[in-house]
């Protein structure tokens, strides 16, 4: 793989204001084609302190660092949940599936996801969102606490019932599947292409074999391979060396990284990740992605800032300097998100677009307060631009008179991409109004 | 947890544990042995954990019916790992880990599709496998002459036994045209070797794991390549080695005696007991020690101490099984085990070195495995004991009881009562003076309170520093639990306690047919693994004689009409 020139490279991190020559290539490439358009999930954990998010109407503490960003910001107020949350697991379930909880398994809070997660619903049912090399990415900065079974529902993506698909924690794992084929440009390595002519013949094979199970394995299984399927397909566009259209070259490898619980490696590590979200946009190598800083629950070790060993467990003392604590934390999100939209609106995509023009971005929480696992009133953001239909940016839309629930709120964002969501099995009333154009 | 859903869950704990600790509370269990009024046990159901079944003929079981269902896995990571290394000669196990959480969890934690960040993950392993398959000497690679024909000997073996079954003439035919897709470009054999290498790896007939079977007596019996693969799945973590393989091929997986005959063989190998061992200290939950910080209390405690004390904890749980008898008394009363210059402070013994050395621990401080350090520091907080992480862990591992998670407002009191009381103990008597609080952990804090006589890194105490100054330690309990009820002075009784415990012997039955299934089981298995339990009191606890009665076991080969989803 040829290494980035240090111009284009600027370019992908969004530090120079003067395109690299392949990205004027690229350009003229993308004339007259339908302009890409993207969907971002952002998640962080355990709650908010609602009176520090929105303090008499107006941004609070906790949403103060999007300040920077406020022309492409819109906060709602008043989405509730579309199940009874009483618990981390509920939460994400109910907001990623909008379906209901299933059974639980080896212990009291285990929950299966009994659908698809509504990325991914969004996924199938868009044209303009589909044709990626990577279909969508799931992506986590922090792992589970050790010993923690409650795994299988406290990601955000899902692609059926009891199937997560599971975030991708290390950012070089990322970072292979995204440019592990790739090279643009226009001197193909001879023996690049030797290599994929010959990795192809293997997944030829695999195709087979995938054809003869699905024959052969029960119905039941049949999801899941069609899910493995998808897969294969990523993997030989990912051996077409040109598969976007669009001539990119791959930004430098981020380094492995060794995680732990303290909050400066799910820094570094969603930092990473966020770093190629950005370029995977830039290359359209995928519209839709869901990121978790951390999973509901997570314990971040924020001690050396806030005096706060366990993230979690700090949510749940009610006392007034623990609240304060709570808000300091989700106020700390804040920052690096906003940092993150920032870089969106900073980098330009292959038409010369800011990325965030035509990336919505929605940033969530799997409960609102996290002090008694409230599902009301949950602390949403959307970012975007015109493109996107955002209407009305910098404000908060107070959409609580509608009685809205998350549904209603995915419902609005599906139309956007011209994807129908629904009939919800949960809480659910029609698209929210007054949000998009 | 509300009130309201409490009595449920309450219940249903008391049906799984009463029916197990209560007197006479299920049939099978308070018997000596037989199944009583059932209809009859099969007349060749034989002592010592020997077969349910007579030696040439599978008699239907009339005790419970099949209760399993026929299904379809993926292939758990270290399953899929194993198998490359094997089957390829490797020198390394692969790293593959395609979940986020602990590695070497108790059962695996598989998604059952495979994402493209998981497809992602399996091709970065095979591409690696088959790199270094087919280096200068290997054996994938050795050929003299026809290196078409040499292909074809390589994918007969190689393909057969990754898909643990023999090929049909199409998936020949495919693989040989991999081989030749492979070659195509480079000319080389090696490349159209790696080729075929990458493509049965990646392929679902590798990847998933078919427990179907074919219409039987009494339900659906897997067919023998089927079970050899679920039986080596189980004992090895690994697919059927060559004799599991050979017996699939002959037929003698056909019958209880040539059934019987392979696990008898697996058991006496090394690198399957070493595995049983670590099937073990799954159970146990060693793996909690992974990335726990003591700091900055416990400066003693760091990764050096935490590898000595899993190490301790691994190399008993072998010497026992293996070297000692195997009993379930063994494992939770000895004070033979092992020590280093790590551990030696800990137990207050005399070890020099890295390396572990035999030691007698002090007696009324150390009962087996659950006064070892490992498993007292993975259940403790970074700062103190926990009678709740020790309750529980028992509760859960060793009685098999569901424990309801607290709720915020539980959490919050919890908090209060840690300000109230300094001790463990005083915050435990508080929780069972108040009746939200008791209706939960009185199931596993009396559990716990037993070990209160080991500080947060497993060192024996006999008081407690608190602001006021110190306070004595005070590990009494008194269970309400069955066969177990009554007082206990500490963890040293409590252990002698769940050693003899028929609730403890049901539950570890219970846990290991889990384990070989690579699932919970579900809630109707429970008449089925009576029939563990009964060979392992037969067995006079003997976990070895568990291990083979649960291979043996009729549940794990027939199953019912139903397709797991």
């Amino acid at each position: 793989m040829s290494r980035i020139g240090r111009r284009s490279f600027l370019c992908l991190a969004g530090g120079s204001a003067v395109l690299a020559s392949w990205l004027q290539r690229a350009v003229a490439a993308a004339e007259g084609a339908a302009p890409a358009r993207r969907f971002l999930m952002i998640q962080r954990p355990n709650g908010t302190i609602p009176e520090q998010w929105i303090t008499g109407g107006k941004r609070g503490f906790i949403m103060e660092p999007f300040a920077d960003v406020w022309p492409w910001s819109v906060a709602v107020q008043g989405v509730d949940a579309c199940i009874d949350v009483n618990n981390h697991e509920k939460g994400i379930l109910g907001l990623m599936t909008g379906a209901p909880i299933g059974a639980t398994m080896a212990h009291g809070d285990d929950y299966r996801s009994t659908a698809e997660s509504l990325d991914q619903t969004i996924l199938k049912r868009s044209t303009e969102l589909q044709g990626r090399p990577i279909p969508s990415l799931q992506l986590g900065a922090r792992d589970q606490e050790g010993g923690n079974i409650y795994l299988p529902n406290a990601t955000m993506s899902y692609s059926g019932p009891a199937a997560p698909l599971y975030p991708v924690i290390k950012p070089d794992e990322v970072y292979l599947r995204l440019f592990g084929s790739l090279q643009g440009g226009s001197s193909i390595d001879p023996a690049l292409l030797r290599e994929r002519k010959r990795r192809k013949s293997a997944l030829d094979f695999v195709k087979a074999d995938l054809a003869r199970v699905k024959a052969q394995f029960p119905a039941e299984r049949r999801a899941d391979l069609e899910v493995y399927e998808g897969a294969i397909r990523e993997a030989e566009t990912s051996l077409d060396g040109s598969p976007t259209g669009v001539s990119c070259t791959p930004p430098s490898a981020p380094p492995a990284v060794t995680m732990d619980k303290r909050y400066q490696t799910m820094e570094t590590v969603g930092n990473a990740h966020l770093a190629l979200v950005k370029a995977a946009f830039v290359c359209d190598l995928t519209r839709v992605v869901t990121f978790q800083w951390a999973p509901g629950f997570s314990g971040t070790n924020f001690e050396d800032l806030y005096g706060v060993s366990d993230h979690h467990f700090n949510t749940h003392n009610g006392d007034q300097a623990s609240r304060d604590r709570t808000a300091m934390i989700d106020r700390w999100f804040s920052q690096r998100t906003a940092a993150f939209v920032q870089q969106l609106a900073d980098t330009k995509d292959a038409t010369g677009t800011a990325l965030i023009e035509r990336t919505l971005v929605w940033y969530v929480n799997e409960v609102s307060d996290g002090l008694p696992h409230s599902g009301s009133n949950y602390p949403f953001m959307l970012f975007g631009g015109d493109g996107v239909g955002l209407k009305d940016r910098g404000r908060i839309a107070d959409v609580t008179a509608q009685k809205p629930t998350t549904n209603d709120l995915w419902s609005a964002i599906g139309n956007v991409f011209g994807a129908t969501l629904g009939p919800f099995t949960t809480r659910a009333s029609g698209p929210v109004k007054g949000v998009f154009a | 947890m509300g009130v309201a859903s409490y009595p449920r869950i309450v219940w249903l704990s008391v049906v799984t544990a009463g029916l197990l600790l209560g007197a006479g509370c299920v049939t099978g269990i308070t018997r000596s042995g037989s199944e009583g009024g059932s209809g009859g046990a099969p007349a060749s159901r034989s002592g010592g954990g020997g077969s349910t079944v007579s030696g040439e003929s599978w008699e239907p079981e009339t005790a419970c019916a099949p209760a399993l269902p026929r299904r379809v896995v993926r292939l758990a990571d270290r399953h899929i790992a194993n198998a490359v290394r094997e089957l390829l000669e490797l020198q390394q196990t692969p790293a593959l880990r395609t979940v986020s959480g602990p590695s070497e969890g108790f059962l695996p934690n598989q998604a059952p599709g495979i994402s493209g960040a998981v497809s992602t993950s399996l091709r970065k392993v095979a591409e690696a496998a088959s790199l270094e398959a087919v280096g200068a000497g290997r054996p994938a690679v050795a050929c003299s002459g026809d290196e078409t024909g040499c292909a074809g000997t390589f994918i007969d073996r190689f393909a057969a036994r990754a898909f643990r079954r023999p090929l049909t003439a199409t998936e020949r035919e495919g693989l040989l045209q991999a081989y030749a897709g492979g070659r195509a470009e480079s000319g080389t054999h090696a490349d159209g070797i790696r080729t075929v290498i990458e493509a049965v790896l990646q392929a679902p007939s590798f990847l998933y794991h078919t427990e179907l079977g074919t219409k039987s007596s009494g339900g659906y019996a897997l067919t023998p390549y089927e079970l050899a693969t679920t039986l080596s799945l189980f004992l090895r973590d690994a697919l059927p080695d060559d004799g599991l393989w050979s017996a699939a091929q002959s037929g003698k997986l056909s019958t209880p005696a040539g059934v019987a005959a392979e696990v008898d063989r697996l058991l006496g190998q090394p690198d399957v007991q070493a595995n049983v061992a670590r099937i073990v200290t799954r159970l146990f939950q060693v793996y909690r020690l992974d990335g726990i910080s003591k700091a900055p209390r416990f400066t003693a405690f760091d990764s050096t101490a935490a590898q000595a004390m899993a190490d301790e904890t691994n190399r008993f749980v072998h010497e026992v099984l293996w070297k000692r008898g195997g009993s379930l008394t063994e494992l939770l009363t000895s004070r033979e085990s092992f020590a280093n210059a790590s551990l030696a402070p800990i137990y207050g013994v005399a070890a020099k070195g890295t390396s572990l050395t035999a030691v007698t621990l002090p007696e009324r401080e150390r009962a087996g495995i659950l006064t070892q350090a490992s498993l007292l520091a993975a259940g403790a907080s970074a700062d103190e004991s926990s009678v709740v992480k020790r309750g529980v862990f028992i509760a859960r591992q060793l009685l098999c009881l569901t424990t309801p998670s607290p709720t915020p407002a539980d959490l919050a009191q919890g908090e209060e009562l840690k300000k109230l009381h300094p001790t463990e103990r005083g915050r435990a008597e508080a929780r069972a003076a108040t009746p939200r609080c008791a209706s939960c952990h009185s199931l596993f804090d009396p559990l716990g309170l037993p070990f209160e006589g080991y500080d947060a890194i497993g060192r024996h105490r006999d008081r407690i520093e608190t602001p006021a100054g110190p306070v004595a330690v005070d590990s009494h309990s008194t269970l309400k639990a069955g066969d177990m009820s009554g007082p206990v002075a500490d963890a040293v009784e409590l252990a002698q306690k769940l050693a003899k415990s028929r609730a403890v012997k049901a539950c570890l039955a219970q846990q290991m047919a889990s384990y070989a299934f690579a699932q919970p089981l579900g809630g109707n298995a429970g008449c089925a693994t009576r029939t563990l339990f009964d060979e392992l009191e037969k067995a006079g606890g003997d976990l070895t004689k568990l291990v083979r009665s649960v291979a043996l076991w009729e549940g794990l080969r027939l199953r019912t009409d139903e397709v797991q989803p």
